[in-house]
Parts: structure tokens; sequence; C-alpha cells
């Protein structure tokens, strides 16, 4: 071979060794961590922001579930508008004014107040509702007692009556007799006179009497009216406290049906998270192999570099003449056998048959049995 | 509770196959190397071995062969970058259950780990 020949074949061994060292660099480099991590990074951000939205709406629910103006202000959880789920979210450590409506906190954030409106309301209910029966049972006896009255009096009025009719008849027998007698009958027309004047005056008490019934029969209807009225009142007292029992069963229900809402809503978000944290740990671990790899091809890449930096040394003596040609030549064909032997990772392997115009066929490499259904490489012998 | 044996120079590679078996009621133990792995082999008994191939002092497959002369039973599985066909058949020929190529998901480690451990 001509020393020409000879040198270019030393330059080309050299230049492959060149290509493939700067190919090998090239895959050391952490761009496929990069690109992991970047896209974990976005959902991390994402994941944050949900954990972020989350405690929102614990504290957004804290409030809204012991407060009791909230009820009133007609929101479902659910359906708060936004802008109020923020006023509530920037409020939540004041106390005195109340995040729903932007005004004075009339709750205070309390159950306490819950409590108090509705003890407050149960002591009104029962203050009202004992003066009424007291009031009833006052009149029921004045009314007992007006019928008693008047039917004491009704019976007296007829018996008055009764004397009075037979007075009358008495003094009219008499009458007749002194008519008959004459002067002989005057003794007769003195008692008839007499008795007729005590019918008249009978007469005028039965009246009077009768007068007076129907004076004690106006005020007992009256006292029925009234009766009557407080009875109505009872049981508009009653459908109050009926209305009371339902509207706190209403409030209890709602608050029951929100908190059950919002533990579904709960449950559904972790589930969601906790399907994302086990994807983040996969990713993690996926990019802690990656930089092991990377270390790996970092650590050949640097043995390809020392051949190669003694490949340029072999050169270079051969150019000063140091050494000769047929030595520089297999010095070198020595240093590019060591080369081929330092790659150990699939993607390093087709990097070196590469520029040796070679393929690797990975189908013939398979020494035992390979399990299939899997991502991973895996033989069993 | 069956006890493993992870081989690797590499502590993420260690700690991956503790995440991946433990979960499966294995209990762990590690070396870096085949030489320590060896002593610790001579004081336990372990249900399955994995190891790395290129470690420094003794490599996976010169612990193999050691291994080997002491335990013909345990079945060990080799977990590296290699994968070149010769490097395998060498593994086979001294005893090697089964050939894993880095990087591996943990899952399918662990089930490739309780099929070959009955």
């Amino acid at each position: 071979m001509r020393r020409e020949d000879e040198f270019l074949k030393i330059n080309e061994v050299i230049l492959k060794t060149v290509r493939a060292t700067s190919e090998l660099i090239e895959i050391t480099g952490f761009g496929e961590i990069d690109r992991i991590f970047g896209s974990i990074l976005g959902e991390l951000n994402d994941f944050f922001k949900k954990i972020e939205n989350h405690f929102m709406d614990f504290v957004i629910f804290e409030r809204y579930i012991t407060c009791a103006y909230t009820r009133e202000q007609g929101y479902s959880l659910n359906e708060i508008p936004s802008e109020v789920r923020n006023r509530v979210w920037e409020m939540r450590e004041n106390t005195d004014i109340c995040a729903f409506t932007g005004e004075e906190c009339k709750c205070k954030k309390s159950i306490d107040y819950l409590k108090q409106r509705f003890s407050e309301k149960v002591k009104q209910l029962v203050s009202s509702g004992e003066f009424l029966k007291e009031s009833s049972s006052i009149l029921k006896n004045g009314i007992e007692m007006i019928g008693e009255d008047v039917s004491r009096l009704t019976d007296s009025a007829k018996k008055i009556m009764e004397i009075a009719e037979i007075i009358e008849i008495v003094a009219l027998n008499a009458y007749i007799e002194a008519a008959r007698l004459g002067e002989e009958g005057r003794g007769f027309k003195v008692i008839a006179d007499e008795v007729r004047r005590a019918s008249v005056r009978t007469n005028e008490l039965a009246s009077e009497i009768i007068e007076s019934i129907q004076d004690l029969n106006g005020k007992f209807l009256v006292q029925i009216e009234k009766q009557t009225k407080f009875d109505n009142d009872i049981r508009e007292l009653e459908k109050d406290q009926s209305k009371f029992r339902e509207d706190l069963n209403e409030d209890l229900l709602w608050m029951a049906q929100n908190f059950v809402d919002f533990l579904e809503y709960v449950r559904n978000a972790v589930s969601d998270e906790m399907e994302f944290l086990k994807r983040v740990r996969e990713t993690i671990l996926s990019v802690l192999q990656e930089i092991d790899l990377t270390n790996q091809r970092s650590a050949n890449a640097g043995k390809a570099l020392k051949i190669l930096s003694e490949m340029i040394e072999v050169f270079e003596d051969l150019l000063r003449d140091r050494i000769s040609l047929e030595s520089a030549a297999s010095r070198v064909d020595f240093l590019y056998g060591e080369f081929t032997k330092i790659p150990k990772l699939i993607e390093e392997r087709h990097v070196i048959a590469k520029v040796q115009n070679k393929e690797i066929d990975t189908s013939k490499e398979v020494v035992g049995k390979k399990v299939e259904d899997l991502e991973t490489d895996v033989e069993l012998f | 509770m069956k006890k493993a044996l992870a081989i690797d120079d590499s502590a993420t590679m260690r700690n991956l196959v503790k995440m991946a078996l433990e979960p499966e009621g294995f209990t762990v133990d590690t070396a870096e190397n085949g030489k320590s792995a060896l002593e610790l082999v001579k004081r336990n008994t372990y249900d399955i071995i994995i190891s790395d191939i290129n470690m420094p002092e003794m490599n996976g497959l010169e612990f193999l062969k050691e291994f080997r002369a002491l335990n013909r039973t345990t079945p060990v599985l080799m977990l590296t970058t290699e994968t070149e066909a010769s490097k395998k058949e060498e593994a086979k020929r001294l005893g090697a259950t089964g050939w894993i190529v880095k990087p591996f998901k943990p899952e399918e480690l662990a089930k490739v780990v309780k099929r070959v451990v009955r």
C-alpha cells in the first residue's frame, strides 16, 4: 500500500471515530429529561392551581354552610357566582363584613347565630302560646259563668212570668166578682187592684229580667266571638310553630344536602388528583431512570473522547515522524477496536453501526423467550 | 414475606427496584456491586436476585458465576442496559434466569418477578 493510502486509511478511521463520538456526545444530552420535566412541570402547575381551587372551595364551603344568611341569599353551593366566590376568598379572614353580601356581617360566621336565632324564635313562640292559652282559659271560664247566669235568670224569669199570669187570672176573677156583687164587692175590687198592681210590677220585673237576659246573651255572643278569635289565634300559632319546624327541617336538610354535595365534589376531585399524583410518580421514576442512563451515556462518551484523543496523539506522532506508518496504523486499529466495544446502550450501538455502514437487527439478538405484552424488554431463559 | 436482593452501582436503580417490589410484599436488600452482594448471599437466603452487569470491583456476570457455585436454584434476573446477544448468551450459560433491559417500568419488573418466584 502506498504511503498516501495508509495516511488516508488512518485518517478515515479517525474521522469515523470523530463522527461517532460527536453523535455519542449528542445523545448524552439532557434533552429527553428536559422534555419529560417540561411536560410534568406544566401538569404540576395545573395540579397546584387545582389544589388552590379546592382550598378556596373548602373556605367558601365553611363560610357558606355556617352562615345563616347565605340560605336567604338563595344560592346553592354550586351556583355561587364567581365574583361572590372571589370576594369570599379575599375576605376569608374578615368576620365583620359578610363576604356574600358585602355588608356588615350579621351572622359573624356562625352556627351560634343560627342557634340563637332559633332559640329566640322558640322563646317567642312558647311565650305567646302560653299567653294565648292562659287568655283562652280565662275566657272559657267567663263564658261558662255567663252561661250559668243566663240559665239561672231565664229560669227565674219564666217562674215570674208564670206567677204573673196566675196573679193576672186571680185579679181578673176578683174584678168579675166585684162587679157582680156591687157595693158588697168593693173589698174584692181593692184586692183585685192590688193584685193587678202586683201583676204589673211582676211583669215589669220579668221584662227587666228578660232585657238583662238579652243583654247577657249579647255579651255571651261577643265572648263567643272573642273565643273564636282566640281559637283562631291559637291555630295560627300552631301553624307558625309548624312552619317554624318545617323551616328548621328545611334549613338542616339544606345544610346536609350541601354537605353531601360537597363531599361528593371533594371525593371526585381527590380521585382525579390521586390519578394525577400516580402519573407524576411514574414520570418521576422514568426521569430518574433517564438521569441514570444519561450518566452512563456520559461515561461512555467520556471513554470515547479519551480514545479519540489517543488516536489524535498517534496521528501527531506520525506527522512528526516519531513513529512509523505501520505502527501508527496498527495502534489506530487497536484503538478503534476498543472504541467499538465502548457502547452499551442500544442507541449507542446503532450510532456505531451507522459509521460502520452496518445495521443491528435486534430480533436476531433474542436469546431466551421474549415476554410479550410488556413495554420493558424482557427475555426469560 | 419474600426476600429480594437488588445489586446495582446506581443508588437510583437500587431504589427503583425496592419501590417496585416492596408494594408486592417483598423485603428488598441492596448491594452496590457483586462483591458486597456475595457477602450478603452467604448470610441470607433470597427468593430472587436482580443484578446489574456493569459494576466496579465485581461485575454482574462474575457475581453470577460465584453465586451459582453456592446456589443453583434461586432465580437471578440480569437488569442492564446491555443488549448484545453475546452477553445474553454468556449470562444464560452462567445460569441467569432472565434478562431485563433498562429503562424498565417498575410495575412490569414486579410482574416478571412474581412470574419467576413461585
